[in-house]
């Protein structure tokens, strides 16, 4: 049986629960933006506890042009401070040369882009001293068309830029609800060895009485029966090595948080 | 001036109104506008105008959520009038850099100050500007509401902000 390891997303107001070495966790994901001003230590106190995954929210891939290199240079820096098993960023861009956006936005799905993500890539690798990257797949209320689907774009893009896939379950459930597709259908159109690695948290569904509202990412809700069923058929059907629960508020009840870790735990147990 | 590719007439579109209610009505105006390479055209064209108000919206919704998080206080007192209060500052303004969300607390914080929004919470205010300045050591006097000020004392130990407040009183 194949071993994958469960961890959460590491946010400060977990540190005094983690210092109580939950069973739960057998690994951290955190977030390269929140080490870019210090914390070094505490950083190097996680990666003495647990293999470390880092992730970032600010290198805009999809930003036509090269990588901010100072934005780079920090990241780097993190991601060997904590040894990060792996790198992982968005299929994204949340800055352009004229605005920073704050947030993810959607890229064409065509050859130029690809093109531009694995030069990004490769530039990201090079960085990070040739640590492995997986990319993740973003929630988006703005569907946009290119010459290749968003599945063979994104084997495609496994393939020519040598990385992984970060598959976000809950962003590809809300897009599927938000737009009207079958998550499952669009799995299977996902070669499953370039599946490296989940993210997952409850999705926050619109209010009944509004017919056009629509789901959202905002990373505070449990993880939904539904969406579990969904993870436990990705983890039957591609190797993944590891889950992280992606939570960014309601951490008072670790408690909670424990439950949903025991339960994507029983999941990987069952594949 | 460069000619802009589809991904830059995107960031531009997603955080002005203005320039997409240009597009929604002559998108070859807001073609010229943008100087938009020909490669772009047909694809910015083919933007799903209501998938563009919605992402747009959703920045917004993001950013308010984040700001609301460390202004709880704040965006309490303002109640339903909080999210509009948010708009009308975060509509023309996009901070930039990793501390964003923090320097949107501080940008929001000013909106409100420079209307002399009795709603905002001096402490909170207070924390986050220190957070993202530049200093070792903040102390303000504080009073909410018609409590008896206080000493809010800001500082840094090993680079991490730490507060403390000192009741003052009879």
């Amino acid at each position: 049986m194949r071993r994958i390891k469960i961890g959460i997303g590491y946010r400060h107001p977990l540190a005094a629960w983690l210092a109580t070495n939950p069973p739960e966790v057998s690994c951290l994901e955190i977030t390269a933006e929140h080490f870019f001003d210090g914390g070094d230590a505490k950083l190097s106190q996680l990666a003495a506890r647990y293999p470390l995954y880092v992730h970032g929210l600010g290198l805009s891939l999809g930003t036509p042009g090269p990588l901010d290199p100072g934005i780079l240079k920090q990241f780097a820096r993190v991601a060997e401070l904590a040894q990060a098993q792996c790198v992982s960023e968005h299929i994204a861009f949340s800055r352009t040369a004229d605005v920073d956006l704050g947030h993810l936005n959607p890229v064409r799905p065509d050859r130029e882009t690809l093109r531009l993500f694995s030069d990004h890539v490769r530039e990201l690798k090079a960085a990070c001293g040739g640590r492995p990257v997986i990319l993740e797949n973003i929630t988006t209320h703005l569907a946009l068309k290119g010459d290749l689907s968003e599945t063979e774009f994104l084997n495609q893009l496994c393939e020519t830029a040598g990385c992984g896939l970060l598959l976000d379950v809950t962003n590809l459930w809300i897009n599927s609800r938000n737009h009207r597709f079958d998550p499952r259908a669009w799995l299977r159109e996902i070669q499953p060895e370039k599946i490296v690695q989940l993210h997952a948290v409850g999705y926050s569904a619109p209010h009944e009485a509004d017919a056009n509202a629509r789901y959202q990412d905002y990373h505070g809700d449990a993880l939904q029966p539904d969406l579990l069923e969904f993870i436990g058929e990705v983890l039957a059907y591609a190797p993944v090595q590891a889950v992280i629960l992606e939570r960014d508020a309601n951490f008072e009840d670790t408690g909670a948080i424990q439950t949903e870790l025991r339960k994507l735990e029983r999941l990987c147990g069952a594949t | 001036m460069a000619q802009r590719d589809l991904t830059s007439a995107l960031g531009l579109l997603l955080s002005d109104r203005a320039l997409r209610e240009l597009r929604a009505h002559d998108p070859q105006a807001a073609a010229r506008k943008l100087n938009l390479r020909a490669a772009d055209l047909a694809a910015f064209a083919a933007l799903d105008p209501a998938g563009l108000e919605e992402q747009a919206a959703a920045l917004l919704q993001k950013r308010f959520y984040e700001v609301a998080q460390l202004l709880p206080q704040t965006c309490a007192r303002l109640g339903e009038k909080a999210y509009a209060r948010f708009l009308a500052y975060a509509e023309h303004a996009w901070p930039t850099g990793h501390l964003r969300h923090w320097l949107d607390v501080v940008g929001f914080g000013d909106h409100l100050r420079k209307a002399r929004a009795p709603e905002l919470c001096r402490a909170e205010y207070n924390r986050v500007a220190f957070v993202t300045a530049d200093r070792r050591l903040l102390i303000a006097l504080v009073r909410e509401n018609s409590a008896l000020p206080s000493l809010q004392i800001l500082y840094r130990r090993k680079g991490e902000p730490r507060q403390m407040g000192i009741k003052l009183g009879p």
